[in-house]
């Protein structure tokens, strides 16, 4: 028996009924540790955000962050951004300017040392967690 | 019942489905594959593992590209685990929002012996659809998916719908299988579930083509690099079939050492099963396991 012919034309690609009506209303909820989140600078890592802020201190941040990927599990991030204001982060004042971390992280990232090297291989800033269980090679993704 | 002659039959597949939407979802997704996604065009399909930082497999499961929106469907044993480490990964500032759509989405796998037949009485043209494609169909969603041993299509479906198509299935003399004859019919087609695959190496499933060594750092990328510098892997996976039963679980055997097996059915004296074996250097058909033969066929993801 047959049914009919599907032909599929451009415009019906824009809509996919499937993924309509009830049923999408789930958030995945997950319960997330939040902990006051202490950062430990070396002299040399505050020098070299201080340059990389270049004169935005009043109105920019640095925000660290962990989001997934990397060998190990985790990726650090760190972005100058914008101040985005408190909601949702920690604020942690390092002298001439403000560290962000996001609640989300805070578990994560707490008691976490930060260094930079001047190298011109492997350089940059170092972080050493002591929450990770394993790092990767390059420094860059924890677990 | 017949093992090698497959009817006109579907299952409704026990999975997690997962919606994941916003502009970021196949990047976030993407991160914690060891299968490259990134390039995934709209109205796709492909499978990908999730593996921890041993390389050693976590999760199964298959993403769908619906517009600006991901699907993924994986294991029901291991969502818990995936969902949290999808939402864990996703960083404050990515726009990424990943929902639970267990009981808004089903996944029908139909099976026939005529694939051609199959396609053409659910109105689909057979030659002009390519595997992994989706299309679309009212709200239903089809792919012609391939495996080792044969092709199938499955239809995406919301729960609303799902016995509209089951009537339209009846009506085209297709039999709803239970879950013994679906074990059946996985094994002998070689479909892995995460109850085989879950701790091992991808190498070692034949789930190598899975891997994509050239898309930078994932969980279980140092890993596998290694392995694919080694160029050889100790153990590979295999489907046995024989006459007598085979219990799940590890067994000795004389010429290798030893076998372990993950999947195992019996029906009218016929037994399939699915199983590790380190097979050394000398690649056999036949083994013997607690004194009894079984023919053995090395298995790969196609």
């Amino acid at each position: 028996m047959i049914i009919g012919t599907v032909e599929i034309e451009p415009f019906q690609q824009q809509f996919m009924g499937i993924l309509g009506g009830e049923g999408f209303s789930l958030p995945v909820v997950t319960e997330t540790e939040v902990v006051n989140v202490k950062l430990n600078f070396t002299e040399a890592a505050i020098g070299a955000l201080r340059q990389n802020m270049s004169g935005d201190e009043e109105s920019h941040v640095m925000v660290i962050s962990a989001q997934s990927g990397g060998c190990s599990g985790y990726l650090y991030d760190m972005k100058i951004i914008e101040d985005p204001g408190d909601d949702g982060f920690q604020r942690i004042d390092i002298g001439d300017f403000d560290v962000l971390v996001h609640n989300k992280d805070s578990s994560m990232l707490n008691g976490i040392n930060i260094d930079f090297k001047e190298t011109l291989m492997g350089g940059g800033f170092q972080i050493e967690n002591p929450n990770a269980d394993r790092s990767c090679g390059c420094g860059q993704s924890f677990g | 019942m017949s093992l090698s002659n497959p009817l006109s039959e579907y299952f409704v597949r026990d999975n997690a489905v997962t919606l994941i939407q916003g502009s970021d979802s196949l990047n976030v997704l993407d991160r914690m594959v060891s299968t490259n996604i990134i390039d995934m065009p709209n109205l796709t399909s492909r499978d990908a593992l999730f593996c921890d930082y041993n390389g050693r497999i976590s999760d199964y499961g298959t993403i769908y590209t619906i517009s600006d929106k991901v699907l993924l469907i994986s294991s029901a044993a291991q969502h818990e685990i995936t969902r949290r480490t999808l939402v864990d990964g996703t960083s404050w500032d990515e726009d990424c929002e990943i929902l639970i759509a267990d009981n808004a989405i089903f996944r029908i796998s139909l099976f026939s012996r005529d694939s051609h037949d199959m396609f053409s009485e659910l109105g689909i043209n057979y030659h002009a659809v390519e595997s992994n494609q989706l299309i679309e169909s009212g709200d239903h969603l089809f792919v012609k998916c391939e495996s080792s041993f044969s092709e199938r299509l499955d239809i995406l479906v919301k729960s609303d719908n799902v016995n509209s198509i089951k009537s339209l299935l009846s009506e085209l003399d297709y039999v709803e299988m239970d879950s013994k004859r679906w074990e059946m019919y996985r094994i002998m087609l070689g479909d892995v579930t995460i109850n085989d695959a879950l701790g091992n190496l991808p190498e070692e499933m034949g789930m190598g083509t899975l891997v994509s060594n050239d898309k930078g750092c994932y969980p279980g990328q140092e890993v596998h690099a290694r392995i694919e510098s080694r160029g050889k892997t100790v153990k590979n996976f295999c489907r046995l079939t024989g006459n007598s039963p085979l219990g799940i679980g590890k067994h000795s055997i004389t010429e290798f050492g030893s076998i372990s097996v993950s999947s195992s059915i019996s029906i009218d004296g016929i037994t399939h099963a699915l199983a590790l074996i380190r097979l050394g250097g000398s690649p056999t058909e036949i083994v013997q396991i607690d004194g009894n033969e079984f023919s053995m066929e090395l298995l790969s993801y196609p």
